[in-house]
């Protein structure tokens, strides 16, 4: 007898110490697991930040555009924080304060007066002038890095009667119990037995999170146990508000084909198209009333049975006093407002926020950037991306309605760029939101006509007494290409004009007169150039690349561009401007900077033709649009397979690209199918002209038909920057004399005559 | 430092006296002047970034200013002008607090919101070249001064503070015939 009970003793004991271990490594391997999730909100992307002072050109329907983007509420009477008014030419705005990495914007109530199409001033409350105020900026994205699919809601950011709601409805005691409820759990028990059967949980919010995080949806009675002690275990070593942010994020809230909406900030995407922040209580109560079932419950199944479940989620409130009664009664007779297809939920800014991906991943491992916290600031405009939209909704329409995309295939990729300072402000991927082939980054093509400024720019580079009145022979003309065979380049419209002044080389597009004008320079010599300067020439370095069939990204494009309209300095192109951590430091601050890589005699110069080229040339439909001076250059590659558009004003340079991902024959032309896109944007844009500043070198004088510098009221004289050199050799007369000094003796010599 | 401080100080009162309604006009870029043309520079009202700091030369530093100030004379009825805006200003203003007191990257980013604002103003890129001098960044010195000199227009007088700046870098890069040219560019600027 001793003995047996020594045995059961020992067996007890051992039993206990194997539990014990169990349970110790089961706690320790589920607070390692439970650590290891990610509940972090992943990097912040920002705007660039609406500036206003006196002279800033907005005009109040840009500034209410803003307001609005920003969530800013009209009202009728003094505005608040979060709030503006309208009175007459100005506005009177709640401004939300926002910590800058450069300094704090304090919240502050400011008048805005408009004047026309400025603003005329800024001031405080008390009328005393502000000399600059800075909105917050506005949110392109949040990046999640663990949960793609998922829009990670911190706890903070949810609405307090939402968290409230929460609690009330499915764990009262939740901030009192430890893990598992005793009450709960009896009721559960008791309604089991009455029922047969086991089929009521009676879970406490950490122990559905259990079962959501770690177990199967089976419903047995050991299943049951083990999430109860895991709620325990998980209890003990955890705040109740990291347990309710897991929860908050992880909860299933519904199916949509093979993907799990998890988490309310996504689910508030999935059904209603908006973040968390935004919803109102009847839609916060719907969401509330999935939890107990997402499918029977669903609103776009079964609506009225979704009704049902909310307004007893707003009755459930309402009685323990979260909502009061009105505001129960009003929730209650709200409709379901639940889209019948799910929003996409791709951001409303793909392109750009690839960019700033792409920028980010140079200097950040995925870790850090969905690390809790980190706020990137870009350069991101939204009243330009806003133009840039519209131009390519009008285009999609256009082509389709013309018959060159009757299929709706048609894609494109469009780029803003900043021309001073190198910043990317607007960025279109494609044709639509999906973001798979980033089409400005990714797609490689043929840039055709847009080679050309390249190559006079070359040109005047090699020579510098070239200039807009130089004369180019503009012939058939054969040459042998780099795989032996004969070349025999064709003008667009296999019209010959014989002798061409060199800008309308480009204003024209004159693909002849660029061949005669390349080898009259010396062919290696200009395609090293090109190389130089970033138009890409390959190994068997075509003669074709006179004439654009180098492949390259709209990106790349836009960079090239970005140096010959900006006086052949380069400002590289980002979209990042300054990354800050949590605490607020400056992790990256990306600097200004600028490198020399054309002399500004060219770039000037063939800026200017670019500017023909907008005014009278194959851009006029972009340059007579508007009543600021515009530069601008077309390109068509063979078969209309690409049409291409690159167009600016003083300050920005737009350049698209339309195309079909396949690189079919599409019967595109850039002025056409692209220019408009372009063309549109820079009507939603405050237009500056394009400076007429000249560098060292150039000045200003006018250039008759035939190419000579003469008197300003000679008739049909025209004002170019030309190198003063020539300026300087000015006719006497209109230039009834021929062609004289500078050019005469080295025009013979290349143009075989 | 205090003395590069009070010397623009003493610019501000200059401007005060010579335009007290508004700023003083500057010739526009587009404008050309003849060369006997005295050109009223918009950066006379400034804060100037004193280029010495702790590592330049102090008496080339007191010089700069002391002679532009001296120099400032009216214009005939310029075609047109063009003056600073007052949030560009205040950011210049705020920049070289911040450089003062050491705050390179503040500086920096104050800078170029200013050249967000009016990236064709050389002044600004002047003081962001003397900025990047004064940071240690030579070769971003020398490049956003020679963008600032291609943006001068008829501004000889700017033309010749940023070739002293490039001067500057490219002595302190040990490239002394790029120094020296940069010197004879800035003397012809400066008559």
């Amino acid at each position: 007898m001793d003995r047996q009970w020594h045995l059961l003793l020992k067996i007890f004991l051992t039993l206990l110490v194997a539990v014990g271990m169990g349970l110790v490594y089961l706690n320790a391997n589920l607070i390692r697991q439970f650590e290891s999730l990610s509940w972090a909100v992943g990097a912040k992307i920002f705007a660039r930040p609406l500036e206003l002072y006196q002279g800033a050109m907005f005009t109040q329907e840009q500034v209410r555009f803003e307001l609005d983007l920003l969530k800013y509420q009209l009202v009728q009477g003094s505005p608040v924080q979060g709030q503006y008014l309208i009175d007459g030419n100005s506005l009177w705005v709640g401004m939300r304060g926002h910590n800058y990495p450069d300094g704090e914007e304090p919240d502050r109530v400011v008048q805005i007066n408009f004047s026309k199409d400025l603003v005329e001033a800024v001031r405080n409350v008390d009328a005393k002038p502000l000399e600059i105020i800075r909105f917050e900026p506005l949110v392109l994205a949040q990046l999640s890095g663990k949960h793609a699919d998922r829009d990670i809601v911190r706890l903070s950011d949810f609405p307090k009667e939402f968290i409230q709601m929460l609690v009330a409805v499915e764990d009262r005691n939740f901030f009192d119990h430890a893990g598992i409820s005793i009450t709960g759990i009896s009721r559960a028990i008791i309604n089991n037995i009455v029922a047969g059967r086991f089929s009521q949980g009676g879970s406490t919010l950490t122990q559905q999170l259990v079962k959501n995080l770690y177990l199967t949806r089976e419903r047995t009675l050991t299943r049951k146990a083990i999430e109860a002690v895991y709620a325990i275990l998980l209890d003990a070593r955890f705040s109740k508000d990291r347990i309710l942010a897991a929860y908050v994020n992880e909860v299933f809230l519904g199916q949509w084909g093979n993907r799990a909406i998890h988490g309310f900030g996504t689910a508030a995407q999935f059904y209603f198209g908006k973040p968390i922040s935004e919803l109102s209580n009847s839609q916060q109560a719907l969401l509330i009333g999935l939890i107990k079932g997402p499918s029977v419950f669903d609103p776009r199944r079964f609506p009225e049975r979704a009704l049902e479940r909310r307004n007893l989620v707003l009755q459930l409130s309402a009685s323990l006093g979260v909502i009061s009664e009105q505001q129960k009664v009003m929730a209650s007779s709200a409709a379901l407002s639940v889209p019948k297809q799910p929003a996409d939920r791709i951001g409303r800014f793909p392109g750009y926020v690839a960019i700033v991906r792409r920028e980010l991943a140079q200097d950040y491992t995925s870790e850090q950037l969905t690390a809790d916290g980190l706020s990137v600031y870009t350069a991101f405009d939204p009243q330009i991306h806003r133009g840039l939209d519209q131009g390519r909704k009008n285009a999609l329409t256009r082509l389709k309605a013309t018959g060159l995309d009757s299929q709706g295939e048609v894609q494109l990729g469009a780029i803003m760029v900043d021309i001073p300072t190198g910043e990317i402000q607007a960025v279109l991927a494609g044709r639509d939101q999906r973001l798979g082939f980033h089409r400005v980054l990714d797609a490689r093509r043929q840039i055709g006509s847009l080679v050309k400024p390249f190559v006079v720019a070359a040109a005047i580079e090699q020579d510098p007494r070239l200039h807009a009145g130089t004369l180019v022979r503009d012939e058939t003309i054969s040459i042998e290409d780099e795989r032996g065979n004969v070349w025999t380049p064709k003008n667009y419209d296999e019209k010959e004009l014989g002798i061409v002044r060199l800008e309308s080389v480009i204003a024209n597009s004159i693909n002849q007169a660029t061949v005669h004008l390349a080898l009259g320079l010396g062919l290696n010599r200009i395609l090293d150039r090109l190389d130089d300067l970033g138009i890409p020439v390959g190994p068997t370095r075509p003669p074709a690349t006179l004439l654009g069939v180098s492949e390259m990204s709209p990106y790349r494009v836009a960079q090239r561009y970005q140096v010959l309209l900006n006086q052949g300095h380069q400002a590289p192109l980002k979209a990042v401007r300054t990354v800050v951590d949590n605490a607020g430091s400056v992790l990256t601050r990306r600097p200004f900077q600028s490198t020399r890589l054309m002399t500004a005699r060219a770039a000037v110069q063939v800026d200017h033709m670019m500017r023909v080229g907008a005014r009278v040339g194959t851009g006029r439909a972009f340059g007579q649009r508007y009543t600021e001076v515009m530069a601008s250059k077309t390109g068509t590659t063979d078969d209309g397979r690409d049409a291409w558009f690159v167009g600016a004003d003083g300050r920005r340079l737009g350049t698209v690209w339309v195309g079909f991902d396949d690189n079919r024959k599409a019967g595109l032309i850039g002025s056409v199918a692209a220019l408009p896109i372009i063309s549109d944007a820079f009507q939603y844009v405050r237009r500056t002209h394009r400076s007429n500043n000249l560098p060292e070198g150039l000045e200003h004088a006018w250039l008759n038909k035939s190419g000579q510098v003469v008197d300003q009221r000679c008739q049909g004289a025209e004002k170019r920057p030309l190198p003063i050199e020539y300026v300087n050799a000015k006719s006497d007369d209109c230039g009834s004399n021929p062609a004289r000094s500078v050019d005469g003796h080295w025009l013979k010599d290349w143009f075989g005559g | 430092m205090r003395l590069g401080l009070s010397l623009t100080c003493v610019a501000l009162l200059v401007g005060c006296v010579q335009a007290p309604v508004s700023r003083p006009p500057v010739v526009d870029a587009s404008w050309r002047a003849n060369e006997d043309d005295r050109v009223v520079s918009s950066k006379r009202v400034v804060p100037k970034v004193s280029l010495g700091g702790k590592t330049q030369n102090d008496e080339s530093n007191k010089a700069t200013p002391i002679e532009s100030i001296a120099k400032i004379e009216p214009v005939d009825q310029p075609k047109e002008v063009r003056e600073i805006a007052p949030p560009v200003l205040s950011l210049l203003e705020e920049a070289d607090q911040l450089r003062t007191a050491g705050d390179f990257e503040g500086a920096s980013a104050r800078l170029e919101r200013a050249q967000r604002i009016a990236p064709t103003e050389p002044e600004v890129y002047f003081q962001l070249s003397s900025l990047r001098l004064e940071q240690g960044s030579l070769e971003d010195a020398v490049n956003i001064a020679v963008q600032g000199v291609d943006l001068s227009g008829a501004d000889q007088a700017m033309k010749r503070d940023l070739y002293t700046v490039i001067a500057r870098a490219k002595d302190a890069l040990g490239d002394a015939s790029g120094a020296s040219e940069a010197r004879r560019l800035a003397r012809a600027s400066g008559s």
